[in-house]
């Protein structure tokens, strides 16, 4: 956005003001100033028409008895008159039968006034009365009759000085005029200007200071009782508002930051419990030629965990792959919940010689876990529970048993991909089946094998240009180019690919990847 | 000049690594090694002012070499890349100035500026 340059009100309010009263003043003085001229001017022509016709009659005798002498005696008369240069009387356009010329002139403006007039008469009619003006000279031309019948013309020239001069006169006085009505428009100008803006400047300066100096005891009085006064109240009052508002404001936030701190504190220490109860990363070193774990909670608590046990001897082992209800920190009780009941289960496998059965284990899970919630009550109001693949491997017997709760386990085994599908039952849950048998897979490991168990969080990720789930379609398509790289390339790359498909969309669930190569 | 020693088993994470550090503009030099042994043998070749290493290594894992490389330095300047979110680890190095944590994979941005804060970290010991 263009910053266009500051210009104070009150500038622009004289500027306003003064400039139009100029406009008014130059019209109105340009108006009197034409009125005044065409006055003038027919005013001199109305005087030498006066003077014509009165010389007119006097002269009356003297043409009747073609006594041109006496006539141009008479006409002598008027080198009284200064602005008087020429006088004719003419019987016809072309006959002049008396005339006065100004001893003033010289030849050649005697001779210059002389065609001018025969001009004059060439083109208008004679017999009338004729009046004509240029910038030097006015001429006046006025019949003689005699008992109604015309006997002659007088004509009457006179030079513009007089006009000039009232010209050049009127307009120095209108100049001045002029110029003095302009500054005391301008002094008006400014004194008003300052009785309007001064108010606005004094709301300026208040919300300057609630602005800037953060001041809410601001506050504007006003010196007169009119519409400003309205305005001043009105941001007195809002002010006050403001105040008692940012107030509790200031008050609720500290006590919101308060809870905030102590909540995050105690999340954070959560994390810690529950990170506690993932296994040492070395302990699957022991069983496994190469693995990798991706364990991200959503939040700084989550519902997924994985769990590592080894169990009777150094030939065995399990892994449970757990995605509890929800994430954050209810997702986090449920995962306290399962560690219980796991090692309830841990405890009894070290101390009986039974079979390990994944699937058994999925189940003694189920009913523990709607036991401790209280859901095989129709009316209990707990519906947590979790989804997940337990796995336990015999190193010596070269043997891999593994049962699931909805999510699948993918594993490679002759370079060929096998999906196991889980059983559509989850663990806990009230409308889940208290009864359920889930199924048992059992793998001979002996030609090697490569294992993945992945939570949700992986394959329902939104992203790409449709923000659409990863799927399980691209997940087993992306397995498939990575599966003989190392371990430690393949975490990489399933952490890339699953960066790279979320782009920015957000992190929908708590993640969990377990990659082990036997 | 920085001079960064990437410490990874995954081929590709270091690849990854060293190809964002080369995106700043930031005036450095990479060594890299596959695991915590391999690390101190570079280590104690040339004088390094930052170690990004990963956690889950073969042979030597990254606590061990951490550990190791404070007997040496308390003020060297490491950045811990781990997959997993253990909150347990991150305590153990809560009190340590010049120990920081980023998430795998790396954020670009977060990447860069524990690299320019080492940088600073470097200026002001100079």
């Amino acid at each position: 956005m263009l910053n266009k340059k500051f210009h104070s009100i009150s500038t622009k309010l004289v500027l306003l003001i003064s400039l139009s009263a100029t406009i008014a003043l130059t019209l109105s003085f340009v108006a009197i100033f034409i009125y005044t001229l065409q006055q003038n001017k027919t005013d001199r022509i109305e005087s030498l028409s006066i003077t014509s016709k009165i010389m007119g009659q006097n002269l009356l005798a003297a043409i009747d008895f073609d006594d041109s002498m006496g006539a141009d005696s008479t006409l002598q008369t008027l080198s009284l008159a200064q602005n008087i240069e020429a006088a004719f009387i003419f019987r016809d356009e072309k006959t002049i039968f008396s005339s006065y010329v100004s001893s003033r002139e010289d030849s050649k403006s005697r001779d210059y006034i002389q065609n001018m007039v025969k001009n004059i008469y060439k083109n208008r009619d004679i017999k009338k009365n004729i009046e004509y003006i240029n910038f030097d000279h006015i001429f006046v031309s006025n019949p003689i009759l005699f008992e109604g019948k015309y006997i002659a013309s007088f004509c009457i020239v006179s030079n513009t000085n007089k006009l000039k001069e009232n010209f050049i006169g009127e307009s120095i006085v209108l100049f001045f005029v002029f110029i003095s009505t302009l500054l005391i428009i301008i002094i008006f100008s400014l004194k008003i200007q300052k009785t309007f803006t001064s108010p606005i400047f004094q709301m300026k300066e208040a919300f300057e200071d609630v602005s800037l100096n953060k001041n809410f005891n601001a506050k504007i009085v006003a010196k007169n009782n009119d519409e400003f006064k309205i305005l001043f109240d009105g941001f007195n009052y809002m002010i006050s508002t403001i105040k008692e508002s940012t107030t509790e404001l200031e008050k609720a936030k500290k006590e919101v930051d308060e809870i905030h701190k102590k909540t995050k504190a105690s999340i954070e220490y959560a994390a810690l419990i529950q990170s506690s109860l993932v296994p040492d990363i070395n302990s699957f070193r022991k069983y496994f030629d190469e693995y990798f774990v991706i364990w991200h909670p959503k939040d700084l608590v989550g519902g997924d965990i994985y769990l590592f046990e080894e169990l009777r001897n150094d030939d065995e082992c399990i892994l449970m792959v757990i995605d509890c209800t929800g994430h954050g920190v209810p997702g986090a009780f449920v995962t306290m919940l399962v560690k219980a009941i796991e090692r309830q289960i841990i405890e009894r496998i070290k101390h009986s010689d039974e079979v390990v059965s994944p699937a058994k284990l999925l189940s003694v899970f189920n009913s523990s876990m709607k036991h401790i919630l209280k859901q095989e009550d129709s009316m209990s109001i707990s519906n947590a529970g979790f989804d997940g693949q337990i796995i336990y491997y015999n190193k010596r017997e070269n043997i891999l048993r593994f049962a699931s709760a909805r999510n699948d386990i993918f594993y490679y085994k002759n370079d060929e991909l096998h999906v196991v599908k889980g059983d559509r039952q989850s663990i806990g849950y009230k409308d889940s089946n208290i009864e359920y048998t889930f199924t048992e897979h059992t793998v001979d490991t002996s030609d090697g094998l490569t294992l993945y168990a992945l939570t949700d969080g992986f394959w329902d990720q939104n992203g790409g240009e449709k923000e659409l789930p990863y799927g399980k379609r691209r997940l087993k398509r992306m397995l498939n180019d990575i599966h003989n790289e190392s371990m430690a390339d393949q975490q990489e790359e399933f952490l890339y690919a699953f960066e790279m498909y979320r782009n920015h969309h957000e992190v929908n669930d708590d993640l969990t990847v377990i990659g082990l190569k036997l | 000049m920085l001079n960064i020693l990437v410490v990874d088993d995954s081929k590709v994470a270091r690849k990854r690594t060293i190809a964002t550090i080369e995106s700043f503009n930031i005036e450095h030099s990479i060594t890299h090694a596959i695991d915590g042994e391999d690390a101190l043998k570079a280590f104690a070749l040339k004088k390094h002012n930052l170690v990004i290493t990963d956690l889950e290594m073969p042979n030597m894992d990254g606590l061990e070499l951490i550990a190791k490389l404070r007997e040496i330095s308390k003020e060297l300047d490491i950045i811990i890349i781990t997959a997993v979110a253990n909150e347990q680890i991150k305590q153990l190095f809560k009190s340590e100035r010049y120990t920081s944590f980023i998430r795998k994979p790396i954020d670009t941005k977060v990447l860069e500026a524990y690299l320019l804060k080492t940088q600073n970290h470097i200026l002001k010991g100079n």
